[in-house]
Order: C-alpha cells, then structure tokens, then sequence
C-alpha cells in the first residue's frame, strides 16, 4: 500500500510556485499573471493564496528573497534555494505518480 | 484622493489584525508591499487595456477582493508567527525573573567592587547602612523593575500581544522584586515577600501599562 504526500493536494499551489520559478525568479504579480497563462487560464491563485505560500516558503528556506529595480520600481523577486529544488523535484515525482494512478483508475473504470 | 485614503486604511487595518494574530512584523511590512505593488500593476494592466483609471481601480479592488481571506490564510500558517508570540512565556514568564537576578547580582558587584568594600578589615562587619548600599537597595528594589518592564511592556505593544503576558510579566517582576533581600554580605531572591513593595510595583506598572496601550488603541484604525 502506498502513502502519498498527505500535503500534496494543500500543496498544489507550493509545486506550481517552485516549478515556475525554478525557471526564473519573479516577483508576485508575474507569478500570479504566469500560473494562471501557464495554466492556460484553468487556475488562477490569488493574492490571499499567493502571498502566504511565498512567505511560508520563504520561512521554509525553499525560496529567498532579493530586491531588484525594474523600470524604477523596487521589487521583491522569489527564486528557489538547493532545497527548494529537491523539494520540488520530490513533489513532482508524487504529483506524476498520483496522477498516473488517477488517470488509471479513470481510463479503467468500465473494466472493473 | 478619496480611493488612496481607502487604500492607506485598509492597509493599517489589515497590518493590525496580522499583528495582533500574531504574524512576525517582516511578514506583515512585506506583505503590506507586495499587496499595494500588486494592486498597482493590476491598475496599470486594466488600464493599458483602455479602462479609465477610475475604473481601472474599481475593477481592481473587486478582482483582489476582501483582505480577509489574505488575513485568514496567513494567520492560518503558525510558521509566519513571531517568535516573541511563540514564545511569549519564555519571554514574560520567565525572562523577568532572570534578568532581575542578573540586574541584582551585577548591582551588588559593582557596589562591593566599586564601593571599596573589598578593602575592609575583615573584623569589620559591614552595616546595613554603610554606605552605597542603600542606594543600590533602592535600585534594585525600584529601577531595576522598570529596566525590565518598560523593554518588555513596549514590545508587547508594539507585537499587538494579548494584555495577559504582560500581566504576567508585570506580576513576575514585581513578586521577583518584592522577595529580593539585599543584605550587607548577600542578596537573595526567595521568601519572605515584601508585599507592599509588590503590590505598589504591581499597581504602577500595570496602571503605566493600560494608558499606554488605551493610548495606542486610539490611534489604532
């Protein structure tokens, strides 16, 4: 039997973050505009989501913070620490192995 | 002008309620920025895509809704709380009593060494009211508290914490003060307790405290 990550659907928001910002930093409101274009529209995470994720993975130490200036405005930009990168990678190996199993049962469910 | 009067007050509100939930004061300052940066390039989308900025803003508010969900989410996340609010009886239950220790032996090393009692005749029995010993009496027994509370007192303020630590606090303090003995020779912390010295520690620090913080709270949004 097995036991997935009791946090894996709680942590869709937390996989969706460091995948996209294992690419590249942002800042929040990219992050928002980038899940959501991404996701070809079929999620959108809000700032009552976005923000409390960034910051508890901060706190984590799976992201770090820098303050960059673009276009003469200060920004606060997200990018994965190490740990952050084998976290995620851990989290998409579940993600994948649940979904396969989802998808399985799905495309089985006239056999049974 | 009407819109980022709005704006600034719901910020205050909302960096309250984060305070006083708990939320370590560099998660709310952050925040509080990432929230106004967000709202502004919200505005700036809506209105590079022809809304006036009157509209654009309005459109913006609604899309980001209420701020109570964003409260709810991070006061949900025990990991954005302080450490001060984590470990609040650490702080005013046993801290004070430490550092009334530490304030009352460093007082007494100062005297004793400073004084010059050192250089006494050892048949020469100290007297109760041989000189700085009073004064340091007197410190220890009254300032010293103060050195202790006003810290403990403003940050419990400031950390919008729950009036009951620094009850606590201020109990702590004035029973620690109230039971130190000093003596020519020694100084101790233990029974018996003076209780008037505790009791007028106790009144006037809690008294300094409840008009600071009514003080406070009518600045409060």
């Amino acid at each position: 039997m097995t036991h997935p990550d009791r946090a894996l659907i709680a942590g869709v928001p937390e996989l969706l973050l460091l995948q996209l910002l294992a690419q590249r930093p942002m800042y929040g409101y990219e992050l928002a505009k980038a899940v959501r274009v991404v996701s070809q529209d079929v999620i959108t995470l809000g700032e009552s989501v976005l923000y409390p994720t960034l910051h508890v993975l901060e706190q984590r130490g799976l992201l770090r913070t820098r303050e960059r200036k673009v276009d003469g405005r200060a920004r606060i930009y997200y990018e994965p620490t190490a740990k952050g990168v084998k976290r995620l990678a851990a989290l998409t190996a579940e993600w994948r192995r649940i979904s396969l199993g989802v998808e399985n049962v799905l495309a089985g469910a006239g056999h049974v | 002008m009407f819109r980022l009067r709005v704006e600034v007050h719901e910020d205050a509100h909302l960096a309250e309620q984060l305070l006083r939930g708990g939320i370590a004061p560099r998660h709310v300052r952050r925040a509080l920025r990432e929230l106004r940066d967000h709202r502004e390039d919200l505005i700036a989308q809506l209105e590079q895509q022809g809304l006036p900025p009157d509209a654009a803003a309005c459109e913006a508010q609604q899309r980001l809704g209420q701020r109570d969900a964003l409260t709810a989410q991070m006061l949900a996340q025990p990991e954005l709380r302080s450490r001060v609010h984590r470990f609040a009886w650490l702080l005013f239950g046993i801290a004070p009593l430490f550092a009334t220790l530490v304030l009352s032996v460093a007082t007494y090393f100062v005297v004793i060494v400073f004084g010059g009692y050192f250089a006494l005749p050892e048949h020469v029995q100290l007297q109760q009211e041989h000189g700085a010993l009073p004064v340091a009496s007197a410190f220890m027994h009254w300032i010293a508290p103060l050195f202790i509370a006003v810290p403990l007192g403003m940050l419990a303020l400031r950390r919008r914490m729950s009036p009951v630590w620094p009850v606590v606090g201020v109990v702590v303090i004035a029973v620690a003060s109230g039971a130190l003995a000093v003596r020519p020779n020694w100084i101790l912390i233990g029974p018996p307790i003076d209780a008037l010295r505790t009791l007028a520690l106790a009144c006037g620090l809690l008294l300094a405290y409840a008009a600071a913080r009514a003080r406070l709270q009518r600045w409060a949004p």
